[in-house]
């Protein structure tokens, strides 16, 4: 199964680092990579049954405690 | 730009419709609080987006052409204008894969039950990020096609319904509390219609930068409409039960049934949603993406789209573990959260812009002459 | 472009693997296709008894010609299983049906009469639930035990789901039976005043076996079963929720006997709320109607004379309102949804009212308005042609 991640990732790579490496582009790849490697990560964890803390649930607690924005508060 | 990227402000219209009515999908926050009233509530949100609408054209009129991001960057300054930035980034991915998800649950429980929800987000984003990488012509092209079948498919479940239809359903008006009104018409007006936002980030794209407004304004207007009949059918027809039901639409066109010929209609239902919703999840995705290039100033948005769309696969298997976690973002906070970045935010730039609008227009000219 | 053809051929292909789903690729002949359900109660504990009427696809004829073969046969298969809840029955199903349940065809649900009697409509929740199940589904009452109306078998269609809820679709023209689908039902419960009712199932003795009829109406109070109403007091029901759509009216007037067919009808029901507080609903029945048979001598010819069989069927159908609305009274129960009425209506004023709607409900008074117009009388002129 992580094979299968492994490769999709790969297939990814190879799509789009070959032409910017051509292009001499080193900004564009570093950002790519950058994205590429978190999106990995994310999903070798998420393969891992990894309970990662979801963004929204942080943005719901900020929200509902720290600005008492919400509607169960009424 | 080359031909490819080009939108004509007819396309712009129609992409804002289909936009609107993939909300459709969405109704269930506002039915399930406002019930019958929840067309008032529809009425109610119209007029404020409407208002904020203009907030959206004094900016274009002032910055034609120009993303958000360029925007922030000119009013705020480069530094704050890139935190602001960084906001929307999150803002816009936020959208995105709450969007997906929703689709991809839905398909889940309605149509593909045992099918792991991997596979169904990764297809999913897999074609959105295809069209995205194919340009935004590619995009816009088939928005036409799209809104025609949705209308015509809703008008005709609509009417082949209306002998179900029992319209003392609407009985008693005005019966509910103020808060419930206020909740429901702020649900819909941010998260519903308050979604077109994201096109600011197709404004370098038109060809008539400064028809935007007109057009979200007349999106707007026929998109409202479709949600309307789509609200007032299901009261009619669903009664008391529209405010403890999950999928109210759906349940709906499951009753259809025009002699023995026409039933289980609601595979086609389905189908239209989907293909709405491929539509409205592509415009975010390239949203997304061209945030990013321009916050960091990259050569194209080519190179990263099949890498962001990883990311937002992963995202949106975490971002609500449960339907339960779903339904109470819906419920409670998601309102606010969608309404300061697509309502408060926008209302301080066109602020801070008024007060600094002699530097402003300085810079401006500055960036014209070179 | 050959390179683009050849492309875009093998994208078809794989998208035709791809669409039939994998996970959930159903094949037909997987699937046990369920057209009726039953519920009962169980006699250890609390349990209830769960009827599954599945088709037998094998048995049914093909016009391949070996139809003949399985004349005998049962085209259907009643499954029956015990559990304390709906869905770990179905589930437990699997022990003894060899494919998976597909409810989306499901036709009927039948509850029997003892489960009604406790307040079963509890389990109807897994049918409201799924996602294949439908809310269009009829449900009935069964006199007794629903698999043993499940187990009969009709003389005309061969399953027994599809004959009962094509005789719920006959109804129209008697307008002696309601016809109630899980959407209806569902409403009915949510709502704080109105009351269910469900049309019965009965077993009747003809001289070809045993036949399942519908007959009469249950009504329940706070979901619970209390009593029956018969044919003609379920039709007085009827006129008041304007849900008449046909049927054979035999009034007696003074020169006869008169039967009357009904065209069309149409009830407007109004409330009313005086200045003490009492209740009136206001009910106007509007009916046309032909004149169907006569069997004694009466002169359909004078003006007079139609005009005073108007007038006699107007007395006869404002006395099958007041008739079974005095039954509701007694028992208490609100199943016109009275209640409902001055809620949308009277708004202001529910709030008074819909705590103890009960006793309010007693103290209503009807004030019946009937104007029937006799458009037409048949190929005969007058019935005293005898002499």
């Amino acid at each position: 199964m992580i094979i299968l991640i492994l490769a999709a990732f790969a297939l990814i790579l190879l799509a789009d680092v070959p032409d910017l490496i051509r292009i001499r582009n080193w900004k564009d790849t570093v950002v790519f990579s950058v994205i590429l490697i978190t999106g990995l990560v994310i999903s070798i964890l998420l393969y891992a049954d990894v309970k990662l803390p979801s963004p929204v649930t942080g943005f719901r607690i900020l929200y509902e405690d720290v600005f008492k924005l919400s509607y169960k508060n009424w | 730009m080359t031909k490819t990227e080009k939108i004509q402000p007819l396309q712009l219209l129609f992409a804002i419709i289909a936009f609107i009515q993939g909300a459709s999908l969405l109704t269930k926050f506002s039915l399930a609080i406002s019930q019958r009233d929840t067309w008032i509530c529809v009425i109610n949100a119209f007029v404020l987006t409407t208002f904020v609408i203009l907030i959206y054209g004094v900016l274009i009129n002032k910055f034609p052409g120009m993303t958000i991001i360029e925007i922030n960057d000119a009013v705020f300054g480069k530094i704050v204008g890139k935190i602001i930035s960084l906001l929307y980034l999150y803002f816009f991915l936020s959208l995105t894969t709450l969007n997906i998800r929703n689709v991809c649950s839905f398909t889940l429980h309605n149509v593909l039950p045992e099918t792991p929800l991997s596979i169904i987000v990764i297809t999913f984003v897999f074609v959105c990020a295809y069209i995205v990488r194919k340009g935004v012509h590619a995009m816009m092209s088939y928005g036409f096609l799209v809104v025609i079948a949705a209308s015509i498919v809703t008008t005709l479940n609509t009417i082949l319904l209306l002998k179900e239809m029992s319209f003392d359903n609407f009985l008693p008006v005005l019966s509910l509390s103020v808060k419930d009104y206020i909740q429901s018409t702020h649900t819909i007006s941010a998260i519903s219609f308050g979604e077109i936002f994201i096109f600011f980030m197709l404004m370098p794209n038109l060809t008539k930068p400064k028809s935007a407004k007109k057009m979200m304004l007349w999106g707007l207007l026929f998109g409202a409409l479709t949600l309307m009949m789509v609200v007032l059918r299901d009261v009619a027809v669903l009664g008391e039960s529209v405010s403890f039901l999950t999928m109210q639409t759906y349940e709906t066109i499951k009753l259809l049934k025009v002699g023995d010929i026409i039933t289980r209609s609601e595979i086609l239902y389905a189908t239209m949603l989907i293909t709405l919703q491929i539509f409205k999840s592509s415009i975010m995705f390239y949203a997304t993406v061209k945030a990013i290039t321009q916050i960091f100033n990259l050569k194209g948005y080519k190179y990263i789209t099949y890498a962001l769309g990883t990311i937002i696969t992963a995202y949106s298997l975490f971002v609500h573990p449960t339907y339960f976690e779903s339904a109470y973002w819906g419920a409670s906070t998601a309102s606010f959260f969608s309404s300061t970045f697509d309502m408060l935010l926008p209302l301080i730039t066109v602020i801070v812009m008024l007060f600094r609008k002699n530097s402003i227009d300085a810079k401006l000219k500055e960036a014209n002459a070179t | 472009m050959k390179v683009r053809v050849r492309l875009l051929l093998i994208m078809l292909v794989l998208s035709s693997l791809i669409l039939s789903g994998c996970w959930d690729r159903r094949e037909l002949n997987g699937l046990a296709l369920v057209m009726g359900v039953g519920i009962d109660t169980c006699t250890q504990d609390d349990d209830i008894t769960l009827t599954a009427q599945i088709i037998k696809t094998e048995a049914m004829p093909t016009p391949a010609g070996n139809g003949g073969a399985g004349g005998d046969e049962k085209e259907f298969w009643n499954v029956k299983r015990d559990g304390a809840n709906i869905f770990s029955i179905i589930r437990g199903f699997t022990n003894e049906v060899s494919r998976k349940l597909y409810f989306s065809h499901n036709q009927i649900i039948v509850m029997g009469d003892e489960l009604l009697k406790d307040g079963g409509e509890k389990y109807l929740d897994f049918f409201i639930r799924d996602h294949e199940a439908r809310l269009s589904v009829l449900v009935f009452a069964a006199e007794g035990k629903a698999s043993d109306i499940l187990d009969i078998e009709p003389e005309i269609t061969k399953i027994p789901a599809f004959d009962i809820s094509n005789l719920a679709n006959m109804q129209t023209s008697t307008s002696q039976t309601v016809s109630i689908r899980l959407i209806d039902f569902v409403n009915t419960m949510a709502s704080e005043s109105k009351e269910p009712v469900l049309p019965i199932l009965k077993i009747k003795n003809s001289d070809v076996g045993e036949i399942v009829e519908i007959s009469g109406t249950a009504i329940f109070k706070d979901n619970k079963k209390v009593a029956e109403l018969d044919e003609i007091e379920t039709r007085g029901f009827k006129w008041a929720v304007n849900k008449i759509d046909g049927g054979v009216l035999s009034v007696d007037a003074e020169s006869g006997t008169i039967i009357i067919e009904i065209k069309s009808s149409k009830t407007k029901v109004v409330p009313k709320i005086k200045a003490d507080g009492a209740i009136t609903m206001e009910i106007k029945v509007d009916l046309e109607g032909n004149i169907g048979c006569v069997q004694d001598d009466v002169d359909l010819e004078s003006l007079e004379m139609i005009e005073k069989i108007e007038k006699d069927t107007e007395d006869f159908i404002k006395r099958e309102i007041e008739h079974t609305f005095d039954i509701t009274k007694r028992y208490g129960t609100d199943i016109y949804g009275f209640g409902e009425l001055v809620e949308k209506y009277k708004h202001k004023q529910w709030t008074d009212y819909k705590d103890d709607w009960v006793k309010h409900f007693k103290e209503i008074e009807l004030d019946i308005k009937v104007e029937v117009s006799i458009l037409e009388s048949g190929s005969l002129g007058k019935s005293d042609y005898t002499k």
